[in-house]
């Protein structure tokens, strides 16, 4: 019996640690298609605000396939799965068959169709290595446009401001953040950015990165970009940050179903009784919007990873679904969104002090907590999320402290919660 | 494994928890005398907090599978060993607050100014929990699961306990076990 594993991200990492807990016996193998060991991709704009060191970035090293008898092979791409003869192709030219198949491939940055796009100068941040690119880049150069205003960009934005560099950010949504914030919250945010010297422009696309001949190499250069209306604006690279897809190449053409993810039942189990999917490439239920999502975050990464791993090795454990949240910190402003963000349908409750960038909403449907926004003040969010969670039905909403700066569990329990 | 238990009908919410947490394990001085002057606070990792008949003292209370483990992206927080505490390696935190979002008791503070948070680590390095040595009511109990177990077979008062819990379910389903409105207050 052979365990194989594609993926040696968050989700491949736990899936192997829970089918070691429960089976000591049979063989564990994981491909990356990556010749470094586990790192953590959240860190890589720390790394490259040099916050953190290399070093740093990894999170297992090699004690951990030694201690839990995993076989790991690095820069092994697999290039095809076969679930019918349950056999992988890989980089190398060899054939693997596996008993139990898991896919944890994680995603890729999504690359938006604009004239000019394909240049050498045009970055995305995803792995390691991208990270070292735009290190080398950023050593260089002076001027970055970013195409995009979510959080890999932010996050990178506020890394490459600390190096110096100047930052213009073009989002094509009516504001920053926009899968985690409404409008005020991002406005807050936006205004807080600005206040560093970041660029903001909203509801612009990019339509050209304009480029120009080289004297030092045979590569054309960039030189700027065009907004929609002609407008130009100077830059010296390009950093795009649209999102990510499902990282599915390996499985396209096989019978493994594909959807906006690989779609999985509670079992983190796809179409095909014996191959598994977890991670930034699977599609799970979502509790709150009741709709499939692809949640790509560390958190669901590692819990569907360990769901996964269990049943894999024969214990029946289900993922009650995912919620969509996500933290994050700007220029020393924290940030969390948890569940939707607001609706016309939702009762809001809301607490704003603008002066002190403070915002907090909750998002309810009649006797549930359905969303939240925090912002500057994050402290005990994390009970907001555990009620959005287990949609815990709730008396009197109102009456609960949840717009209070001192949140606390034991507000709950006085409550009758 | 040990844990502490904490018997909410012997808490008089006299927080003399929190301070000596916050002089032991956050003073640089260690002397309740000067710390109080320090800059930065000491910060205490338990807070008593008032509930509907009486005061909950509250710390992590280390889940078994605990969420705040799957959120933290950068192996700062971390067991030593199966079903130990959950502990922090402030040299890893990079304060990016995932922690904070996802613990459903509120137990993980973070520290803005030096982003890097606060959280109790059943004081793994000492002897024996501060908090539970301070204590004047014995309203802390450490003790290993065995007599945990037995403590609360006896159902003599309203007793919180380490939670455990399911991954999908997190820390919610632990909450049947925090037994504040089953036990019988004899
Ligand atoms: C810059 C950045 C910042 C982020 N910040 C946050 C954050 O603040 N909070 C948060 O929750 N999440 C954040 N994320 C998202 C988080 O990193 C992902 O959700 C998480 O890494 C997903 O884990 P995974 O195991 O599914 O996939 P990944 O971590 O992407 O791992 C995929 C693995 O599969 C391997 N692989 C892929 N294809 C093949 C193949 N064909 N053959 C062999 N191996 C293959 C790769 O080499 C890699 O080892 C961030 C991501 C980035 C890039
Ligand atoms: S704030 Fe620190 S401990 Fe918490 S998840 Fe982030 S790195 Fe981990
Ligand atoms: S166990 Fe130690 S760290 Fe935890 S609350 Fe008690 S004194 Fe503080």
């Amino acid at each position: 019996m052979r365990y194989v594993i594609i993926g040696n991200g968050p989700a491949g990492i736990n899936a192997a640690e829970a089918i070691r807990k429960v089976d000591k016996k049979n063989q564990i193998i994981i491909f990356s298609d990556e010749p470094y060991p586990a790192y953590s991709r959240v860190l890589l704009p720390y790394f490259i605000g040099q916050k953190v060191s290399k070093e740093k970035l990894f999170i297992r090293g090699q004690e951990f396939y030694e201690k839990n008898d995993i076989a790991l092979y690095l820069g092994t791409k697999v290039l095809k799965v076969n679930s019918i003869q349950n056999e992988l192709f890989l980089s190398n030219t060899r054939r693997l068959n596996y008993d139990k198949l898991l896919i944890a491939t994680g995603g890729l940055p999504k690359i938006p169709f604009i004239e000019g796009i394909d240049g050498n100068e045009v970055v995305t941040l995803r792995k390691l290595e991208d990270g070292e690119k735009i290190l080398s880049l950023a050593q260089k150069k002076k001027r970055v446009v970013f195409i995009g205003g979510g959080l890999i960009s932010l996050k990178l934005a506020e890394a490459l401001h600390s190096l110096g560099l100047d930052i213009s950010i073009i989002v094509s949504s009516n504001w920053i953040l926009s899968r985690m914030l409404d409008e005020t919250g991002a406005q807050i945010v936006q205004k807080h950015l600005f206040s560093q010297g970041l660029r903001i422009l909203t509801n612009q696309n990019v339509q050209r990165i304009l480029t120009e001949a080289n004297l030092e190499s045979k590569e054309r250069k960039i030189s700027g970009i065009i907004i929609e209306g002609g407008k130009r604006i100077s830059c010296d690279f390009v950093f795009i940050g649209k999102g990510v897809l499902p990282n599915t190449d390996l499985v396209q053409g096989d019978e493994i179903k594909i959807e906006g993810g690989i779609p999985v039942d509670e079992y983190m189990r796809t179409n095909v009784n014996n191959v598994f999917a977890a991670g930034d490439v699977a599609e799970t239920f979502d509790k709150v919007s009741k709709k499939s999502i692809v949640s790509a975050i560390w958190p669901m990464a590692c819990e569907q990873g360990k769901i996964a791993g269990y049943n894999m090795a024969g214990i029946r454990k289900s993922y009650r679904g995912s919620i969509r949240m996500n933290a994050v910190e700007l220029f020393g402003l924290p940030i969390v969104s948890i569940g939707l963000s607001g609706g016309k349908r939702y009762k809001e409750l809301i607490n704003i002090v603008p002066e002190e960038k403070k915002y907090r909403k909750i998002v309810v449907e009649k006797d549930r907590v359905k969303g939240a926004i925090f912002i500057g003040n994050i402290r005990a969010s994390g009970i907001i999320a555990g009620l959005i969670n287990s949609q815990k039905k709730l008396i009197d909403v109102d009456r609960l402290n949840f717009l209070s700066d001192h949140l606390c569990y034991g507000d709950l329990i006085r409550r009758g919660v | 494994m040990k844990e502490i238990l904490v018997n909410l009908d012997k808490c008089l919410g006299c927080k003399t928890c929190e301070l000596r947490c916050a002089v032991e394990r956050s003073s640089k001085s260690k002397s309740l005398y000067s710390a109080v002057r320090e800059n930065p606070k000491p910060l205490p990792r338990i807070d008593v907090q008032s509930i509907k008949d009486g005061y909950l003292p509250l710390q992590c209370r280390h889940c078994e599978e605990a969420p705040c483990l799957n959120a933290c992206p950068t192996g700062a927080l971390f067991r030593k060993e199966d079903n130990g505490p959950v502990i922090v390696d402030e040299n890893l935190c990079v304060g990016c607050w995932m922690c904070v979002m996802t613990c459903p008791f509120g137990a993980i503070t973070p520290l803005l100014e030096r982003k890097k948070i606060i959280k109790c680590d059943l004081c793994v390095n000492m002897e024996r929990p501060v908090c539970v040595d301070a204590c004047p009511t014995g309203a802390l109990v450490y003790c290993d699961t065995q007599s945990a177990k037995l403590i609360l077979e006896e159902k003599k008062g309203n007793f919180i306990q380490k939670v455990f819990s399911d991954t999908s379910e997190g820390i919610r389903r632990g909450l049947l076990k925090f037994d504040y409105k089953q036990g019988s207050s004899s």
